[in-house]
């Protein structure tokens, strides 16, 4: 199998697995390819030092007061990149904008809720409530294939 | 600027209602000129060709009420009752005044608390069927996640 690299300025970062037929090697390699997108890692620049964090280790990546945050289970970064930078890089089968101002990793995503008063809420395995907005329901419904 | 975009629209949209419904109640009670409301509106004026004018205005500002309440909707951190509220009382309170001042309605308080009774049920159905639908996707997202 042939692996290429292709640099274009206007592209948005994608891989695209070309193969003859739909078998179980072909899904293996596909699976084995969405796991490595999900190892790949975006920079943090904390207290003046660099580390790498893997993007499958990140809950949700939100804006507040215009600065852009991720949050994993345990810790909060300041991102540099803004949100839409972001979401052209992170894997699509993972990660899901529930908002202008936020997005979330499913693997987190334990339920949806309506409030009284009628706003999304969206739960999150360890209990953490955020809210979605009604203009993204439509993409949130197609990304579950709804 | 989506801002010019959304006045334009109402001004386009409001004039044509206005004036659409100006020559169908001109037709309508078998007058021989375009009448743009009740002939105690146009008697106010000095001449016919200025009611039309100052109608054209008012027309055009009813549409700006209801393309400008629009953006309402779109305030994403504000719930459903939130919206439906701010976008009646955005909605009622201008269309109201300029409805007033267009002369298409009678200065009569059964009047004007019947069409507002009407004003609120609307409301009130826009809500109950947005509730719905988001009740709904809630349901049919949760589905999926259960899977």
């Amino acid at each position: 199998m042939e692996v290429h690299l292709e640099i274009d300025a206007g592209q948005k970062p994608m891989i695209i697995y070309r193969a003859s037929e739909d078998g179980q090697a072909t899904q293996e390699l596909f699976e084995d390819l969405k796991d490595l997108v999900d190892r790949q890692k975006i920079r943090i620049e904390q207290d003046g030092s660099y580390h790498y964090l893997p993007v499958q280790k990140i809950k949700r990546i939100y804006t507040e007061n215009k600065l852009v945050y991720c949050e994993t289970a345990t810790e909060r970064y300041r991102l540099k990149e803004r949100l839409y930078q972001l979401r052209a890089i992170l894997p699509e089968h993972r990660f899901l904008q529930i908002s202008n101002s936020e997005i979330i990793n499913r693997f987190y995503l334990k339920q949806f809720d309506l409030s009284k008063t009628g706003m999304y809420q969206v739960i999150f395995t360890d209990g953490q409530v955020t809210y979605a907005s009604r203009r993204y329901m439509q993409a949130i419904k197609r990304s579950f294939k709804l | 600027m989506k801002y010019v975009r959304i006045i334009r629209f109402g001004i386009i949209t409001g004039t044509f209602i206005g004036f659409m419904s100006a020559l169908f109640f001109s037709w309508l009670y078998g007058a021989n000129n375009l009448y743009p409301s009740s002939p105690q509106f146009v008697e106010q004026f000095s001449n016919n060709l200025i009611a039309i004018t100052v109608s054209a205005v008012i027309w055009a500002l009813m549409g700006v009420v209801f393309s400008t309440a629009q953006m309402i909707f779109e305030v994403e951190s504000w719930s459903i009752t939130k919206q439906t509220v701010w976008h009646f009382i955005t909605t009622y309170t201008g269309y109201t005044i300029l409805a007033i001042l267009a002369g298409w309605f009678p200065l009569n308080f059964w009047y004007l608390l019947q069409y507002t009774l009407i004003f609120v049920v609307v409301y009130i159905i826009i809500w109950l069927i947005s509730m719905y639908v988001a009740r709904r996707n809630v349901a049919k997202l949760n589905q999926e996640l259960l899977k």
